[in-house]
């Protein structure tokens, strides 16, 4: 009976770690899918829905997305340059990052350049209805992020962004 | 017959209501007494009320540590589900230790989402007080447009100010991940996970020490069991602390037990009865509870320290025991011979004890009443109740042939220039002494650990990059938005860290928010909320405490103290210091200069000891002889003291810098070697005081001298000292001239 019981359980086990190894191993193959060669230049149209204000924030613009860096220019409501590397957020003209963005840079870095050793440390992944899901792994960015998705068949369509507080971002993506 | 047996009765019944008197009274000082233990009591009395409030709060029982597992073989991810799954076994066995996160990011990040628009940068702060509103907004729309994530609500902080002011804050923990309690970061190719742990329970309990160690070591070698080739650090005063316990009772073991037992059989071989140790332990019983019930009277806080300085009581009590039981071998006569040379010895040593109570130092004091009393009671006991025991064996008589041909030997040594160059022995040592002097007094000397912990500690201090230096600026404030006020004025010294890098005071936040106010009733900042579609913002309430105040904030006697932790050496230059109010600290520098300090005032004590000496001893040693005979009587006997503590100081020397301990030692090697030089010159007989001088030497010797080969150098200090000293002490005191009456 007791043989029995820690076979049962070993096989439960062994079911979910499978499932588990094997939705990660999905999700690390629809990223291979999503990823395009770099450089690459892409148009996006962001909507930030924030907790508390009654409409979304709408901007757009251009992303120029390099093994090194990505700037991202917003061109509409406000003109806005900013250069995305490991190091940090940098806004075009001004004299240092972002401090403390250091770590935000890199996770877009990351899933705008479909690292995925990166991703693969930073999040649990799986795939759900189409997209990957990425929920972060450690304290921090859990603290901040709930999850994130990345969708699209052969390239990285739509970036959503859920974070803890209730925010929603939501980064479409579309070739120049 | 019946008159002798009532006299006898009378006599132990009042020594037996003397011992019992001194143990109740003893019994219920002791239970009203507070012991100090904390190396700030020890400390000399200039250490300022900020300075002591800090130690204080850097004491608490529980003890942290940190483990680091490092690997370039395995992912993080991997390191880390073995340790945590490991680790959550050890928690759930052992209650006494838990996890000991050292920053939370969701309790942090909640906090400021709590207090959102109340904190801005000091730039926002200015740009907002000097109305350039435009600038502030315009900065806040391209916040808001940029793939960032919003981390605060914007009802309550429209413009992003606490946003911003999060995004500045010093990070505790540089690079590192937090997972629950547990920490990682990939550098270089290398993954690490730090698990942070606290003991709950009483760190000064060797035994839970050792359980707690003997735990967390099997928990690593689980882990390391799992993955193999990791490599594992570990750092924490717990480890160096269980080290130091484990190598002390390993040297107990072998060094204790074995010159325990060679003192036993040699006392055993020479009195051939075992009543001279059952009144040893009588007289050091008897006498140490009398010295400190007078100690006790005197001193309000007495120090744990004090009894550790005071081990050479043991030593001296032995010493005139062994005396006694001689002189009193050989026969009333010698007894008499011996009384006025133990009275002598030991009323020149309780007045250097007594000079004790000159010095600043309450330690000393306390030490000074203690030895004064202690031994003033033994040699009243000795002389006292020494008679009323049954005449003695005569010591075994292969010592007294040994000791026999050694008197012969000195006597054909002897010289009419002995004197002399004894004296030129003395004060040429002296003089190398004083030329050569080394001393240091830094307190990481005198504590030793295992090459491979102290290894350990210093790559995880390398390459975690969170630990602070020891120096620390303390702020006093009597609240404590008054103590954080204060602080404001430091916040620009590089690589500092206080708790007003990451909360500002109440006032400067009433400020923030009135010109917040401002700024949302001009037209410009009506425009932006339109923009956004929200009306005036909500104020968020007072703050609550920040979750890592405890690491920066400490309560006072009298109001409260804010401290800056720097992460580079303290610059003289960084502060203008003003007692009281704004102190710079360095525990550990001034623990090194208090221990200079009592250093200092122990050489002073044994030079006191050595100019006080020379005229007690000749105004009473040789008291039927001429002035001069009893002059160079002393001056021999000043001799052979100067020459056995600057011999052995000259010599200890070569093995380690001087401190504090070589000098307890040399006052040990001083008082033993007046009692040595004053019964050489006294009326005994040479052979018989030769008998109880190099018994006494032999069994310090052994005891106290095993002491030179511990491991601990501040213990090895002490034991060098000790054999050195009082070799040359039974060495040299011989060669006084016998007194012609004796």
């Amino acid at each position: 009976m007791m043989r029995l019981l820690v076979a049962t359980v070993f096989f439960m086990v062994s079911a979910v770690t499978s499932a588990e190894d094997d939705n990660s191993l999905k999700a690390l193959s629809a990223l291979e899918k999503q990823s395009e060669p770099l450089p690459l230049s892409l148009d996006f149209h962001q909507k930030k829905q924030l907790s508390g204000l009654p409409r979304p924030l709408v901007s757009s613009g251009q992303l120029d997305i390099s093994t090194d860096e990505i700037v991202w220019t917003t061109e509409q409501p406000q003109q806005q340059q900013l250069i995305i590397n490991r190091q940090g957020i940098f806004e075009q003209g001004s004299e240092g990052s972002v401090s403390g963005s250091d770590t935000i840079a890199q996770l877009l870095l990351a899933i705008l350049q479909q690292d995925k050793a990166v991703l693969k440390q930073q999040f649990r992944l799986s795939v759900e209805e189409g997209c990957v899901m990425m929920v972060p792994k450690g304290d921090a960015l859990a603290s901040v992020i709930e999850k994130i998705h990345s969708c699209g068949a052969n390239s990285v369509e739509l970036v959503e962004l859920f974070e803890q507080n209730g925010n929603t971002t939501r980064i479409e993506l579309s070739k120049r | 017959m019946k008159g002798a047996r009532a006299a006898t009765a009378t006599r132990l019944l009042l020594l037996f209501v003397f011992t019992v008197g001194v143990a109740a009274a003893l019994s219920a000082q002791l239970f009203n007494t507070q012991w100090s233990s904390s190396l700030a009591d020890a400390l000399p009395n200039e250490v300022s009320d900020l300075q002591r409030s800090y130690l204080e709060n850097q004491q608490p029982n529980a003890q942290q540590l940190l483990l680091g597992f490092e690997s370039q073989q395995y992912e993080d991810t991997e390191i880390l589900n073995v340790v945590q799954q490991q680790l959550s076994i050890l928690l759930r066995a052992e209650s006494v230790i838990q996890l000991a996160e050292m920053t939370n990011p969701e309790a942090v990040l909640s906090f400021y989402q709590q207090q959102a628009g109340r904190l801005a940068t000091q730039r926002d702060r200015q740009m907002l007080a000097s109305g350039d509103y435009e600038a502030l907004i315009t900065n806040a729309q391209k916040t808001l447009q940029s793939p960032a994530p919003v981390l605060t609500s914007l009802q309550q902080d429209p413009l992003l100010l606490t946003q911003r002011f999060i995004q500045q804050l010093p990070d505790l923990m540089p690079g590192y991940e937090s997972h629950g309690g547990l920490y990682t970061r990939t550098s270089q190719s290398t993954h690490q996970v730090l698990v942070p742990l606290r003991i709950a329970g009483d760190a000064l309990s060797v035994n839970q020490s050792g359980r707690s160690v003997q735990v967390i070591n099997d928990f690593t070698a689980k882990v390391s069991a799992q993955l193999p080739n990791i490599k594992v650090y570990r750092s924490g005063l717990l480890f160096h602390s269980d080290a130091a316990a484990k190598q002390a009772k390993q040297e107990m073991t072998w060094f204790g037990g074995l010159s325990l037992l060679l003192v036993l059989a040699l006392l055993l071989w020479v009195f051939r009865s075992a009543q001279q140790l059952l009144y040893t332990l009588f007289l050091l019983g008897v006498s140490a509870a009398t010295g400190l019930l007078i100690t006790l009277l005197f001193s309000t806080q007495p120090h744990v320290l004090m009894l550790v300085f005071a081990t050479s009581f043991i030593g001296l009590c032995i010493d005139y025991v062994i005396h006694g039981f001689i002189a009193r071998s050989h026969g009333e006569k010698a007894w008499s011979a011996l009384k006025p040379a133990l009275w002598l010895s030991g009323l020149t040593t309780v007045v250097g004890y007594v000079l004790l109570l000159l010095l600043p130092l309450p330690l000393l004091q306390q030490l000074g009443i203690f030895m004064a009393t202690a031994l003033l009671t033994a040699i009243t006991l000795v002389v006292v109740t020494l008679p009323w025991l049954p005449e003695p064996k005569e010591p075994a008589p292969r010592w007294q042939q040994f000791c026999l041909g050694m008197t012969k030997l000195y006597r054909q040594m002897r010289h009419k220039t002995t004197t002399h160059w004894l004296s030129v022995m003395a004060l040429a040592t002296l003089g190398l002494l004083v030329w050569s002097f080394t001393a240091n007094d830094n307190v990481r000397l005198l504590a030793s650990s295992p090459e491979s912990l102290l290894q350990q500690e210093n790559h995880l201090r390398e390459t975690t990059d969170f630990y602070f230096q020891p120096d620390v600026l303390l702020v006093a404030g009597e609240t404590r938005q008054d103590a954080l006020e204060r602080t404001a004025s430091l916040r620009s010294i590089e690589g500092s860290v206080s708790l007003y890098h990451y909360v500002v005071p109440v006032s400067e936040q009433q400020q923030l928010l009135q010109d917040q106010q401002n700024l949302f009733n001009s037209q410009v900042g009506e425009d932006y909320l339109q923009w956004l579609g929200i009306g005036q913002p909500i104020r968020a309430s007072e703050s609550p405490e920040h979750p890592l105040q405890n690491q920066f904030l400490y309560p006072m006697e009298a109001g409260w103290m804010s401290v800056v932790r720097l992460k580079q050496p303290f610059s003289a230059d960084d502060i203008k210091e003003k007692p009281g109010r704004l102190e710079h600290f360095n525990p550990i520098e001034h623990a090194s200069d208090a221990l200079t300090e009592y250093r200092h005032s122990m050489q002073l004590w044994l030079i006191a000891l050595l100019l006080v000496s020379l005229p007690i001893l000749a105004l009473f040693l040789r008291s039927q002889q001429g002035h001069k005979q009893r002059v160079q009587a002393a001056w021999q006997v000043v001799c052979v003291m100067t020459l056995s503590v600057s011999t052995a100081l000259l010599l200890a020397q070569l093995i380690q810098p001087l401190n504090l301990f070589h000098c307890i030692g040399a006052m040990f090697v001083l008082v033993l070697s007046i009692d040595y030089g004053v019964f050489c010159a006294g009326r005994l007989e040479r052979q018989h005081a030769l008998q109880a001088i190099y018994l006494s030497a032999f069994t310090t010797m052994v005891a106290f001298g095993a002491l030179s080969f511990s491991a601990t150098p501040a213990i090895a200090a002490f034991g060098v000292i000790v054999l050195i000293g009082v070799f040359m002490s039974a060495l040299f005191s011989p060669l006084i001239i016998e007194s012609p009456d004796s």
